[in-house]
């Protein structure tokens, strides 16, 4: 109706725009140098003529390509079946998500939303019971959209709806797959009413099916919430991991979050920082973090109380540590970590063909430096961080021998021109194939030039290795859990978080006397010879394109 | 029946050519019997008449006219203003004149010589000495109306007038045309004395005056109007209207401007008739009408009908 309404404005613009004549005319005389000056007119510059133009091939082809184009439109408007339908199959699904559990008002006494969903539901069948003799046949199939789409009967309307909740965010991929679900036995499901406290997001739904009615509940409430908490793992340069929470606000925030959290050394009251980008984030960074166990706490966390609270566990492994095991050098300062545990270093013979999971560093013996040996220096990774402090000029002087053979997940990142690999990487987890860093020689025990190249090209590279593997370690988990005022745990609260959201308007539970055939659907009953009336406007936009550019080229002087 | 191009007799002659002289000459016209003279061709003694004569006379002989060339000059004037009215272009009309001026000389054996003045682009003079040679004249004038002039053009002063080029064309001319409306400045007399100098020698100057003011007379009086500028005139803000007063004014200072020039230009051998070349009292934007009144107009104008004859 809108684009119906948008052409037939248009042809009266179009109609209006030919009706506007110039009351004037542009002259060029031969004699103008020879005429005095005429005296001024008085008469407006445009007229409105009672008729238009009707040699004007233009016009005729702008008003006829509209007439086509409003033809083509006039039944483009949802087809609403005003048949009665031939029975009423109504599927209720029942949002009881956590978030359901929100009040109306900050009032003690004040309805919970799942209150007010049990009531549109027992309203709607209500009201569907009313019509039910106009359509003949009536089934109900109710439906509860938690965690996943459990069947129920109509008996649970007359209990307390707050023994329902669940405890797992209805997002909104559950609701619509209970749109698809199977008709139940002897009912052919012509309606579906979602009651949630979510916003309508059906997206792309096929043409034809049942209608669907989304009744929205829930007036808005501001509403805090942990967004989310993160390690960040520690690097050589840092012993300690530090931990990094999000806050993020719902609506109007009455006033500015205040987060404590406990941890193993006791209660912290981290600084909240607003995000520079977005208004509605803050971020608190704890430094130095202990392993043991954690519980974030917002106080006064607005409308929903599932988001928070968050017990999480650091654990000793969350900790950068090697797990040395290489047995011809000693570790050289760097942290440790139990066995089994944190990146590995060993030797290549060691792996014997096993790979580990975890990340790792493999050494060989690469040997003294030989001044007969030659080495050229072939094929290698262009800027990897592992080789960006090497010198390739002293790598070339004092190389290292290659190793005898890398595992099979590893990439040669420096080769020699052989193709034998002095590195091997391997990206996930970060793991090295490196020669073994040498011992410094003695000062004045005869130290080459040579040995010295040796020494400080075989320490770059071992200690740009580990740094790059430390980089990469990822601490485990931190086994987060959610919990609301009542200790009861929540799963997934991130789809539950925004309470704020605008309510909107219930739905036209008029449509329950439609057929099945979809108001949804928009189906479109075009005319007879679309394509080809379609091709006629198109034409006609042709030839005023057309005229009007001979035309223009006609009267351009 | 057709029209041919006539030219008084006491015109300078240029060498051999169609026109008939006064004087004695080699053509087939019989002017009377003379006395025989040394030098007269034999073959022209009447021997009858001779012989009727007492023995002691001399013989008589037939003395015949003589025919002689008599080339034309056209000078076409290419002014922006001669591109107007729109549609209706005195230039076109201009330019029919001299292909019938050219091709009624070309088929009396005249030559031709075709000339501009104010053309924005320089163009030099196109001589043609035979009836075959009209290509080259529908070519030349071709040229010079598909030169349209740019928006830029309109609105400026024509370049000054230089006819010393065509000073050197006078002396093999009998016959001068200047095909203009002569509403042109002339303020420096450029034009007033090239055409008495064109008079010199016994020569005439054919003034073929084009009048579109009254079709641009009757396009004022139809309805309010912006002026735009052509030739240098002032530009006027607003909406104009013509009324009875200032068209009087404007036949007034037209009026002026052709009595002044024609003043200057009198000399032995102007022609310039009282009656021009006018449109009709109407606007004129269809070509298909410009021809119909071009066909009836031409053959009733003065100039041209001094100009033409109807021959065998």
């Amino acid at each position: 109706m809108t684009l119906f309404a948008i052409m037939a404005t248009a042809s009266l613009a179009i109609l209006a725009f030919h009706l506007v004549r110039p009351n004037f005319q542009n002259l060029r005389i031969s004699i103008a140098r020879l005429l005095p000056t005429p005296p001024a007119s008085a008469a407006r510059r445009y007229r409105f003529p009672s008729l238009p133009k009707l040699r004007s091939v233009p016009f005729w082809a702008r008003i006829l390509s509209c007439i086509a184009l409003l033809t083509l439109l006039w039944p483009q408007t949802p087809i609403s079946s005003t048949s009665p339908a031939a029975g009423l199959g109504l599927r209720i699904v029942l949002d009881i998500s956590p978030s359901l559990q929100v009040r109306e008002s900050a009032a003690a006494g004040a309805a919970q939303r799942i209150e007010l969903a049990f009531e549109v539901a027992r309203s709607a069948i209500a009201l569907a019971r009313q019509i039910s003799p106009e359509t003949g046949q009536f089934c109900l199939d109710l439906r509860l959209a938690g965690a996943d789409i459990s069947p129920a009967t109509e008996d649970i309307l007359a209990q307390d709806p707050a023994t329902f909740l669940g405890h797992q965010g209805a997002g909104s991929q559950i609701l619509k797959r209970a749109l698809s679900l199977p008709n139940p036995n002897n009912c052919s499901i012509s309606h579906i009413l979602v009651i949630s406290d979510q916003a309508e997001n059906l997206g792309e739904m096929p043409s034809t099916g049942p209608i669907i009615l989304w009744h929205q509940i829930g007036s808005p409430r501001p509403n805090l919430a942990i967004q989310s908490i993160a390690i960040t793992p520690t690097g050589l340069g840092e012993l300690q991991p530090s931990l990094d929470i999000t806050l993020r606000s719902f609506g109007t925030a009455t006033s500015p979050p205040l987060l404590t959290v406990e941890t193993p050394a006791g209660l912290a009251v981290p600084a909240l920082r607003p995000d520079p980008s977005q208004p509605n984030l803050w971020h608190a960074r704890l430094d130095n973090v202990q392993a043991g166990l954690y519980r974030a706490q917002l106080d006064d966390g607005g409308a929903f109380s599932g988001d928070d609270q968050a017990i999480f566990t650091i654990q000793d492994s969350g900790f950068l540590g090697f797990d040395w095991q290489f047995d011809m050098a000693p570790p050289p300062g760097l942290p440790l970590a139990a066995r089994g545990d944190g990146i590995l270093v060993t030797s290549l013979a060691q792996l014997a063909g096993s790979e580990p999971q975890r990340p790792y560093v493999a050494l060989y013996d690469g040997g003294p430096p030989d001044p007969q040996r030659q080495t050229r220096i072939g094929p290698f990774l262009d800027a990897h961080p592992i080789l960006q402090m090497l010198d390739f000029d002293a790598f070339e002087r004092a190389a290292p021998r290659p190793a005898p053979q890398l595992p099979p997940e590893m990439i040669a990142a420096l080769q020699n021109e052989n193709g034998l690999a002095y590195l091997g990487l391997r990206d996930a987890p970060r793991s090295v194939v490196i020669a073994a860093p040498l011992a410094p020689m003695p000062f004045g025990a005869g130290a080459s030039s040579a040995s010295h190249d040796a020494f400080t090209v075989s320490n770059i590279l071992f200690f740009a290795a580990i740094d790059w593997v430390a980089q990469g370690y990822q601490p485990p988990d931190l086994n987060l859990l959610w919990r609301d005022t009542s200790g009861q745990a929540i799963l997934d609260p991130q789809f539950e978080s925004d309470t704020a959201r605008a309510l909107s308007p219930p739905p036209d539970y008029a449509q329950l006397t439609l057929g099945p055939t979809a108001i949804r659907s928009r189906t479109v009953d075009y005319p007879q010879n679309f394509d080809w009336i379609l091709l006629f406007a198109l034409s006609l936009l042709l030839v005023e394109r057309l005229f009007g550019q001979f035309w223009r080229s006609g009267t351009s002087r | 029946m057709r029209w041919a191009l006539k030219m008084r007799k006491t015109l300078p002659p240029v060498g051999l050519g169609a026109h008939l002289r006064r004087r004695y000459g080699q053509s087939l016209e019989f002017i009377e019997y003379r006395d025989y003279q040394v030098g007269d061709d034999i073959r022209n003694v009447d021997w009858q008449a001779s012989f009727r004569r007492p023995h002691n006379h001399p013989w008589i002989a037939r003395a015949y006219e003589a025919e002689q060339a008599k080339p034309l000059l056209i000078i076409l004037d290419c002014r922006t203003a001669m591109r107007l009215p729109v549609r209706a272009e005195k230039l076109l009309v201009g330019i029919w004149l001299a292909q019938i001026l050219a091709q009624l000389a070309l088929r009396r054996g005249d030559a031709v010589t075709l000339a501009t003045m104010f053309g924005r682009v320089k163009t030099k003079p196109l001589k043609v000495k035979s009836l075959a040679g009209m290509a080259q004249i529908q070519k030349y004038l071709r040229k010079i109306y598909t030169e349209t002039p740019s928006d830029a053009d309109w609105g400026t002063a024509p370049p000054p007038l230089d006819l010393s080029a065509l000073d050197k064309q006078l002396r093999h001319a009998a016959a001068i045309c200047v095909i203009s409306d002569f509403t042109f400045d002339d303020a420096t007399n450029a034009f007033a004395n090239f055409a008495r100098r064109a008079q010199g020698n016994f020569r005439a100057l054919y003034m073929l005056a084009l009048d579109s003011w009254p079709a641009e007379r009757a396009l004022l009086t139809a309805q309010p109007f912006r002026l735009a500028s052509v030739e240098a005139s002032p530009i006027y803000d607003g909406l104009r209207e013509a009324d009875a007063a200032y068209l009087a004014a404007c036949d007034a200072a037209l009026a002026t401007q052709l009595t002044t020039l024609r003043r200057h230009c009198t000399g032995p051998g102007l022609v310039w008739p009282d009656a021009p070349l006018a449109y009709r009292n109407q606007p004129t934007n269809d070509l298909a009408a410009l021809q119909d009144w071009f066909r009836q107009a031409a053959l009733n104008n003065p100039t041209l009908r001094s100009l033409m004859t109807r021959v065998a």
